[in-house]
Parts: structure tokens; sequence; C-alpha cells
């Protein structure tokens, strides 16, 4: 742009005009927008706590605070019952071998107890 | 939430849900603008306010009156701010797997609009003064869409919101020193920008 109108103060365009006409062009939005703001406002109050249902239980009673709220919330729930009830399975499934691993530790540790140990235990070290 | 005793003792009053719409509707318009200049996507300003409008109503309807205003600011701009950080990871992945698609949308931002405006706006200077004055508008508005993020947010909560410094601050979680700096570089921008084009405020 030119230099003439760097030079000019920018004291006629004041913050406080612009806010000015900021605030009449949001109150002169089209009535499509202003609907749909309705529309998103009554949603957000729908999703208002009861007042004094809050007020009533929330005197002690946590319960509700573990119960889910959301869809979010009831996916993440499900998915760590689901882990649970995967990895409970898995432990049952796997149940028994353990027990052989025992009986091979049992093995071992007689051998040490009674100082029958194959002598490349020792070079191993 | 509950109300805290000292609230209670000092008889404060919370908000009813009659008040909390009262003050929704208030509120309303200006955040759609404040999250459209930001966005620069109706429907995004759209579910940017419809969000912010959610968690307050679902976190802290029953807070005292008022508190309403700043903490629906704070959870705007908390909103807002999300929703650039979603916006630049879609970004990169988009430029990641075609990189067509975020040129255009930087084409879509081009000084030439602003060249085009400033031609409008010197051809029709005589007729009615609403024309005018909806150019002066849409003139100021592009030049706020296209301010730094944290300069437009400090410029619209302190002139346009009417917030202190301090408030200002708190809304941005910044310190007060980088809101007046934000804020002057802000001022000084626009109307710099806007004497460029012509443009006299009344």
């Amino acid at each position: 742009m030119n230099n003439d109108t760097l030079d000019q103060t920018p004291d006629k365009n004041r913050p406080e005009s612009i806010a000015k006409l900021l605030t009449r062009s949001a109150d002169t939005l089209d009535s499509e927008t202003t609907d749909k703001l309705r529309r998103a406002r009554n949603v957000a109050l729908s999703r208002q706590p009861a007042h004094n249902s809050v007020l009533a239980l929330s005197s002690g009673n946590a319960a509700h605070l573990l119960i889910p709220h959301t869809p979010q919330q009831w996916f993440a729930t499900i998915i760590l019952l689901a882990a649970l009830l995967v990895s409970l399975a898995s432990y049952w499934h796997h149940g028994a071998e353990p027990e052989v691993n025992n009986q091979d530790m049992s093995h071992l540790d007689l051998a040490i107890l009674t100082d029958d140990l194959p002598m490349e235990i020792f070079l191993d070290l | 939430m509950l109300p805290s005793p000292q609230d209670i003792r000092k008889g404060i009053k919370l908000a009813s849900p009659a008040e909390l719409s009262h003050f929704l509707e208030s509120v309303e318009r200006r955040a759609y603008k404040q999250a459209l200049y930001g966005a620069r996507d109706e429907q995004s300003a759209l579910d940017i306010v419809q969000n912010a409008m959610i968690k307050l109503a679902e976190k802290y309807a029953d807070k005292p009156v008022n508190e309403l205003p700043m903490l629906f600011q704070r959870i705007l701009q908390n909103t807002l701010r999300d929703h650039y950080r979603r916006q630049k990871v879609r970004n990169t992945w988009t430029s990641l797997f075609s990189s067509f698609s975020t040129k255009g949308e930087e084409e879509a931002f081009d000084p030439l609009d602003i060249l085009q405006d400033s031609d409008n706006q010197s051809a029709p200077s005589g007729p009615e003064s609403s024309l005018e004055q909806r150019q002066m508008i849409a003139i100021i508005e592009k030049d706020l869409s296209q301010l730094p993020t944290r300069q437009r947010e400090a410029f619209l909560l302190r002139y346009w919101e009417g917030l202190d410094t301090t408030e200002t601050a708190a809304a941005m979680g910044c310190s007060e020193g980088s809101v007046k700096t934000h804020c002057s570089r802000a001022v000084h921008a626009l109307a710099k920008s806007l004497s460029a084009k012509g443009v006299e405020l009344p």
C-alpha cells in the first residue's frame, strides 16, 4: 500500500469502534444461524443436571460418580470389562501350566539342596 | 457440584435453569462470532459453541450467576484451542497423504481477497450507509480472522467482551503482560490494515 496511508494516525479506528461494529454484526445474524444456535442451546440445557436431585444426592452418596453418563464413558467401561474377561479367561485357560513349572522348579530346588547339581551349571557362571 | 459453605453463608444466588438459559441466550451470538473468526467455518463454529454450552450446563450449571460469564469465556477459549489442535493434527495427516488439498485451503485465505474488497470499498462510496457499514464489518471480520490466534483472542476478550486484563489473562491461561502485548499488537495490526485500505470507522 502507499506511504500516505501508513502515516495516518490509527486513532480513527479505535478498538472501541471496531467492537461496536462487531456487536452490530453479531446482532444481525441471519435467522438460519440463530435457529441453529437456539437448537444448540436447547441441547445444552437438556444436559443440565436436575437442580434439586443433585443437591440432595451429593450429600455423601458417591455412587452416581461410578455410573457412566456419556456414550464415551459407556464405551470405555465396556472395553474395560471385556479386557478383564479376556484376561481372566486366559488365566483360567493356562492355569495348568504353572503347575508344570512348579514341578520343574521343585526338582531344581531338590537338586540344589542335595548338592546334586550337574557341573555345567557352574561352568555357565 | 455443591456450592461451598462460604457461598451459602454469603447468600450468593446460584443460577437456576431459567437463568442459565437466559445467560446462554445472551452470549450465544457473540460466542458464535468469536468461534467463527477463529475456526473460519460456520459448522465448526456452531459445534464449538454447542460444546462450550454443553460443558457449562453439565459441569457448572449450579455456580453463582455472576461467575457464569467468566466460566463460559474460559470454556469457550479452551474448546477453541482444542479445535485448533485437532485441525493441526488433521492438516498434518492430510498433507502427508495429499499435498493438493492443503494447498487449496491455504489459497482460500489469499491476500487477493483483501485487494478485491478494498476495490469494492472505494467504488461505491456514495450509497446507503447500511451497505457501507456491512462492507466495513466484512473487512474488519476478515482482518480479525487473519490475526494470529492469540492476538485475536486477546483483542476480542479485552475490547469486545469487555474483560479487564486480569480476567483476560485468566480466560486465556497466560500472564497479564502477554495479554497487554497481544492486545497492543492486535490493535496496531488492525488499525494499520484498516487505514491501509482507507477505512475510517465512525
